[in-house]
């Protein structure tokens, strides 16, 4: 990306959203947002320009929402940072729906009313567990995808958002705390959860601990490990079951899981995964997409493998 | 010795004497480890030989909140005997795959 007028006098940075700023577009935004989040030496100011965007979705907001607080937060912008808003109105108002502005606390004129628009949250943070089970039961009770799915798919779908943002809260010291959005589309029968945070990442959180230390030698083999059933930084190895439940969730509806971690990355696809190189995210990014068509059931990933039991309590 | 903090819970006492914990006052969605401390804490507070866990009206369980509510108190020391009641199947398989990791991750480490 370059300097674009009027930088001149001072250090700007200057991002183009993509054209495409949702789950399949995740890849291009980042690109697009690395110059700005690799800078070194502070630039005191950064421009998104989301006029190009054509279409986005929660991830894609919910990213650019994370980056951009991360920069006022890290590169502490001296000059600020501007927002154009995208030209399509019908963008821009989902976008406005999506609270992408008010995450930013920047205000729009001529924006008019914003109405919530069924089918997606908006950008949330939450900064501990309590906030994290309000806002997943408000998703779960208000998107009326996630609305009609079977109980135990929601089940599922709670515990996916609950374990991610406790990750953020035990693990990863995020000055952003983590930022979640889910959206759910009739037409496409697809849900998407995003978790982003701007902490310190999976390799360092890993590191920590001696045991791993060895083991972790780039992000991409961290987010490997922390992939696997009871790995966790805090000594404790019966911890460390929330991502690898989130992943198998993931794997057994046949949709699709990507996990960012600095420089590392995996995408999941169904049963297939594959490391991801080339790009940059400060922090952790899980980004969930669902078949809403197909069941999300965490009996069947327990009863796919070989795990202890225990009949220590009685079941009705 | 344990000391757990007072708290408000929400138990009865049924016609049959056993002493039921509704877990549903803690919400539709149990996640996180402080929530389960506190769960665990009622449990063992209850000074009782039994308690029922009645998940009537529990939607999800947190694999998180199942290790350290039920998890650590299987391994709890004079813990009461524990039946789970109304739980749903995925709810049953959570409960127990937490009790049976704890409990092999306690032998492993013994």
């Amino acid at each position: 990306m370059t300097e674009e007028n009027g930088f001149a006098e001072f250090k700007g940075i200057y991002v183009s959203a993509p054209k495409y700023a949702d789950f399949k577009g995740i890849r291009k935004t980042l690109k697009e947002l690395e110059p700005a989040l690799r800078s070194n030496g502070a630039p005191q100011r950064v421009v998104l320009d989301m006029t190009p965007i054509q279409r986005c979705s929660a991830t894609g907001i919910t990213i650019l929402a994370a980056a951009m607080q991360h920069l006022h937060r890290s590169k502490r912008l001296s000059k600020g940072s501007e927002i154009r808003p995208p030209d399509k109105l019908w963008i821009r108002r989902y976008i406005e729906d999506m609270e992408f502005f008010d995450a930013l606390g920047v205000r729009l004129d001529q924006g008019g009313p914003a109405q919530r628009r069924s089918g997606t949250w908006p950008v949330t943070r939450v900064s501990n567990e309590k906030e994290s089970a309000r806002l997943t039961r408000t998703v779960l009770e208000h998107v009326p995808q996630f609305q009609k799915m079977h109980l135990e798919s929601r089940g599922a779908l709670a515990s996916c958002v609950n374990e991610m943002a406790e990750n953020v809260f035990n693990h990863a010291t995020s000055p952003i705390d983590a930022l979640i959005a889910a959206q759910a589309s009739p037409r496409t029968k697809k849900g998407e959860l995003v978790i982003a945070d701007t902490g310190r990442g999976i390799r360092e959180a890993l590191a920590a601990d001696p045991a791993y230390r060895d083991a972790v030698p780039d992000d991409y083999a961290a987010i490997k490990l922390a992939l696997n059933l009871n790995v966790s930084r805090l000594e404790d190895r019966a911890r460390g079951i929330g991502l690898w439940l989130v992943s198998q969730l993931a794997r057994q509806n046949g949709g699709q899981m990507l996990i960012l971690s600095n420089e590392g990355g995996i995408d999941i696809v169904g049963t297939q995964e594959e490391r991801v190189d080339g790009y940059f995210w400060p922090g952790t990014l899980v980004a969930i997409e669902f078949d809403l068509t197909r069941p999300i059931r965490t009996k069947e990933v327990y009863d796919s493998g070989d795990f202890p039991d225990d009949d220590a309590f009685e079941y009705d | 010795m344990a000391t757990f903090p007072t708290m408000m819970h929400s138990s009865t006492t049924d016609s049959a004497g056993e002493y039921r914990l509704a877990l549903a006052e803690h919400g539709q969605d149990l996640s996180g480890r402080p929530l389960g401390k506190v769960i665990r804490a009622e449990v063992l507070g209850a000074g009782r030989d039994a308690v029922i866990l009645d998940f009537d009206g529990v939607e999800s369980l947190s694999p998180s909140l199942a290790d350290e509510a039920f998890g650590l108190l299987a391994l709890a020391k004079d813990r009461p005997r524990i039946r789970v009641i109304n739980a749903t199947p995925d709810i049953v398989a959570t409960v127990r795959f937490a009790v049976g990791n704890r409990s092999a991750a306690a032998a492993s480490s013994a």
